[in-house]
């Protein structure tokens, strides 16, 4: 009887969300055409969900580096993935056009660590143990979903504990298994090419003027740009601080390594003011000097902006 | 100086030694009462008086046993407050009718609920299965076991390895158990306890090293279920877990179990693994940060319309299958319905009118389910024809084998029908429960309360025929009820047998044998049928619960 509902249950959601009957198989791959994340799409009923397709295998598409900025739904794209194999597997149809999934013994995930906060642990240790947890138990049919990894540490030690990860992901004598890896180091672009199976995908973005519209379009190739301050912008981080950022980035990528910001000379010479200013100033300049801004993350960019100018 | 101990206290005394670990809830009359430090913890979750029995008494403050109590009628609610904060609580019943026993009155411990055994629907969510975990551990091997109670499904696993550790914390994720029987091993170690506790907030319960013996465990286990070779032999660790939580459930429950029937057994490597993280992550069956089901990947699958059916599609959303053609079945059944719009919606109102019947099924075997659970049962089982006829032209081999297990009980549903009214009274003690026209006793008794004026009228007419007195009136007064009055010309007629009572100026007063025994059926009509139809009751539940027993418990599975 409670079967005869399950799958009562299942026809009925399958028809009024339009999905389709997946293959199943014992093969390795997972070939998705126009998949929709089946929560997300429910929540935003009136906006249209872009769907996007998925293609990995054990061949050229092993690990798929995800980049670009956090709000254009890079976690959106890598749980949408899990969640039709996930569905696929208990019996359910699953929210795309066409969906091919090769059976997946395990889903691991590595997504952000706000829930274990209140443990007392640090962000990184848990981030550590979790990735420790699953280099240990993944198989190579298993689908790993990683999200920034090494964000919560120093950049190079991220960067490089990010790359180490990756390279051991997708060396098939090691674990081989099927990847999502998103990340903000763009450098990690680098890697397609080199290392068999490596592919790189973006979330599309249109600039218009000095604005952004994600277009939650999941697309081959490297971002060209991180788009941080457009992200502070719509985030509604005010006006001047954002006009200031575009100054200091302007600069920055020219190479000038002049004094980012023009030193105030104080109307009334007040030793001491004039001393506080300048060393402020100073301050300031020289941290712009050193800031590699390919390597922030949105988050780090605002609060960097934020602690500077509370140093003015 | 200590308070002299009275009986009562000594008694009580007696069975708290016995039950350590447990608030004893001790019946007295109208209450159960809790005394010492049970009384203070009570008052402090329950925001209870904390009183006691010894105001009156000639002794200081400090010694006066501190009592609290909650009236019997409704103990649910405050049990469930108890046990929803992880309290174990001992329920302690008067076993002789205080009005008939002779000095104290005999007291025992009858049940022993626990977050994870709890039965009652207050306790319970609907939605969600409630396991009781038991876990064995040994070097390099784990077995274990799941059972909830008000449903009557038990598993178990065994496995080892290197990932042995991890394994046993993804299945307890899984099945995110209340309660937890931990063997010595188990107990001892920090991961587990740590992943009960702080993870899962779930009870756990010590098990001492004899709960978890092989041959203990085995003597139980098959003694229990009849099919308890589905255990392979060589995992003896999983029938070592079954028999540590029987043990425990005896203890509790003290009641044999029969619901318990079929063992299942299942090997890892059926169903895809997921680890704590992932299930949180994923947000499968609530959402990340609010804890909730909207939101969650359940909330968007779930169109079930049973309590039953609501249960099953969580658990397969926590554990999916890895066998190709396992899953091609189930996604083929999908398929038929899908494509069948006239007949889902016809399965769907069918399976509307269908109640909680694995948790019903296991109050009746229990013992405590009451008039509406037998018509609740019954309206059910109706639909059961008609969900197969419309299930049957459907290709999928799944569906045809649910097909086949969809039993009516058509003589159950025969029986409550004919013996139980459509709208049964909620207590099982207040008559008004038996349908007319079942029992030729109780019929006769409603009629004597209903029609007991027409009957006594009936007698007066009778009797003037048969005696030939013309002048004869049946009348009734307080001092000895019914009586006969005949005028005083006509007192030669009276039959021998009447014996006379009073003496008026006009008339004599009778009684004879045929108007007592109607007015002691009239007086104590009422009495009579409650007793009667709790009787004919407790026979229709324990013959539901027998047929439910042999031949529904076996097709679940």
């Amino acid at each position: 009887m409670a079967q005869a509902d399950v799958l009562t249950s299942l026809a009925a959601v399958a028809v009024h969300n339009h999905y389709c009957m997946p293959v199943v198989n014992e093969s390795t791959d997972i070939e998705i055409v126009d998949g929709r994340h089946p929560v997300v799409e429910k929540v935003l009923k009136n906006t249209l969900f872009v769907p996007n397709d998925t293609k990995m295998d054990h061949h050229d598409n092993l690990l798929a580096i995800i980049t670009g900025p956090n709000m254009a739904g890079k976690s959106t794209y890598m749980r949408q993935v899990a969640l039709i194999c996930l569905m696929a597997q208990i019996g359910s149809f699953v929210p795309a056009k066409i969906a091919r999934i090769g059976v997946v013994d395990r889903v691991f995930t590595r997504i952000g660590a706000s829930d274990d906060l209140a443990a007392g642990q640090s962000t990184f240790m848990v981030e550590m143990s979790e990735v420790a947890e699953l280099l240990k138990n993944a198989t190579n049919r298993s689908l790993l979903i990683l999200d920034e990894i090494g964000r919560g540490t120093s950049t190079y030690d991220g960067m490089s504990i990010a790359r180490a990860v990756l390279e051991f992901c997708a060396d098939r004598k090691r674990l081989g298994a099927k990847t999502l890896f998103a990340t903000h180091y763009h450098e990690l672009s680098a890697l397609e090419g080199t290392i068999p199976g490596v592919k790189n995908y973006h979330i599309a973005a249109k600039k218009r003027a000095d604005d952004i519209i994600f277009l939650r379009k999941i697309v081959q190739g490297g971002a060209d740009q991180s788009y941080g301050i457009e992200v502070a912008k719509l985030a509604g981080v005010p006006p001047k601080v954002i006009r200031r950022a575009r100054e200091i980035l302007a600069e920055l990528e020219q190479g000038t390594a002049a004094p980012a910001v023009e030193p105030n000379t104080p109307s009334h010479p007040e030793p001491e003011q004039v001393g506080l200013g300048d060393l402020a100033a100073q301050e300031v300049a020289a941290e712009l000097r050193q800031l590699d801004l390919n390597t922030l993350t949105p988050i780090e960019a605002m609060n960097l902006l934020y602690q500077l100018k509370r140093k003015l | 100086m200590a308070a002299k101990i009275t009986p009562m206290r000594k008694q009580y005394l007696a069975l708290k030694k016995k039950h350590p670990d447990c608030l004893l809830f001790f019946r007295l009359g109208d209450f159960y009462e809790m005394f010492d430090e049970d009384a203070r913890i009570a008052s402090k979750e329950l925001d209870l008086t904390l009183t006691t029995r010894d105001r009156n008494k000639d002794i200081p403050v400090e010694d006066r046993v501190p009592m609290c109590g909650v009236p019997y009628h409704s103990y649910q609610s405050y049990l469930a407050r108890l046990i929803a904060k992880g309290y174990k609580v001992a329920i302690c019943e008067q076993l002789e009718d205080p009005s008939v026993a002779q000095g104290l009155v005999e007291r025992d411990v009858v049940r022993i609920v626990t977050p994870g055994t709890a039965l009652e629907a207050s306790m319970l969510e609907e939605s969600r299965n409630n396991y009781i975990a038991s876990v064995f551990l040994n070097e390099d091997r784990c077995g274990l076991c799941f059972c909830d109670l008000s449903t009557g499904e038990v598993l178990s696993t065994a496995f080892g390895g290197e990932e042995c550790l991890s394994h046993l914390l993804n299945e307890l994720g899984r099945f995110h158990p209340r309660e937890a029987v931990l063997s010595n091993q188990a107990w001892k170690n920090e991961a587990v306890t740590q992943t009960l506790e702080e993870k899962l907030d779930c009870r756990r319960e010590k098990g001492s090293t004899k709960r978890f013996d092989f041959v203990v465990a085995g003597a139980t286990v098959s003694r229990q279920f009849e099919n308890y070779t589905v255990v392979p032999s060589d995992a003896p660790e999983a029938l070592r877990a079954v028999g540590g939580m029987l043990s425990y459930l005896y203890e509790t429950q003290k009641n044999r179990l029969g619901h318990l029937r079929v063992l299942q057994y299942y090997s890892s490597g059926r169903f895809m693994e997921l680890d704590l993280t992932a299930r949180r992550n994923l947000e499968l069956t609530e959402t990340l940060r609010g804890k909730e089901k909207r939101g969650s990947l359940l909330w968007v699958l779930d169109q079930t319309k049973t309590a039953m059916g609501g249960r099953l599609l969580r658990s397969w959303l926590e554990k999916p299958l890895l066998n190709p053609a396992e899953i091609g079945k189930r996604l083929a059944a999908v398929r038929d319905l899908a494509a069948d719009l006239v007949a889902r919606e016809e399965i769907v109102l069918c399976l509307k009118e269908i109640t909680d019947l694995e948790r019903l099924i296991s109050r009746m075997v229990y013992g405590n389910a009451g008039g509406r659970d037998l018509v609740a049962l019954s309206a059910g089982l109706h639909k059961i024809p008609r969900l197969r006829e419309l299930l049957n032209p459907m290709p999928s081999s799944l569906l045809r084998e649910v097909c086949n297990q969809l039993d009516e009980l058509a003589e159950l549903t025969n029986l409550i029908d004919q013996a139980i009214v459509d709208d049964p009274p909620f207590s099982v003690r207040e008559g008004g429960m038996i349908r007319d026209g079942y029992s030729k006793n109780v019929d006769y008794l409603r009629n004597v309360m209903t029609h007991g004026k027409e009957m006594v009228a009936e007698i007066e007419v009778r009797t003037k025929e048969s005696c030939g007195i013309k002048n004869i009136r049946v009348k009734y007064n307080r001092v000895f009820g019914y009586y006969i009055e005949v005028a005083k010309s006509q007192t030669d007629l009276v039959p021998q047998d009447w014996v006379r009572k009073q003496t008026t100026v006009n008339a004599e007063r009778y009684i004879n044998q045929e108007l007592k025994d109607l007015e002691h059926t009239i007086l104590s009509a009422k009495d009579q049928i409650t007793d009667l139809e709790y009787q004919i009751f407790e026979q229709v539940r324990q013959c539901a619960a027998d047929q439910v027993e042999q031949r529904w418990l076996r097709l679940t599975y």
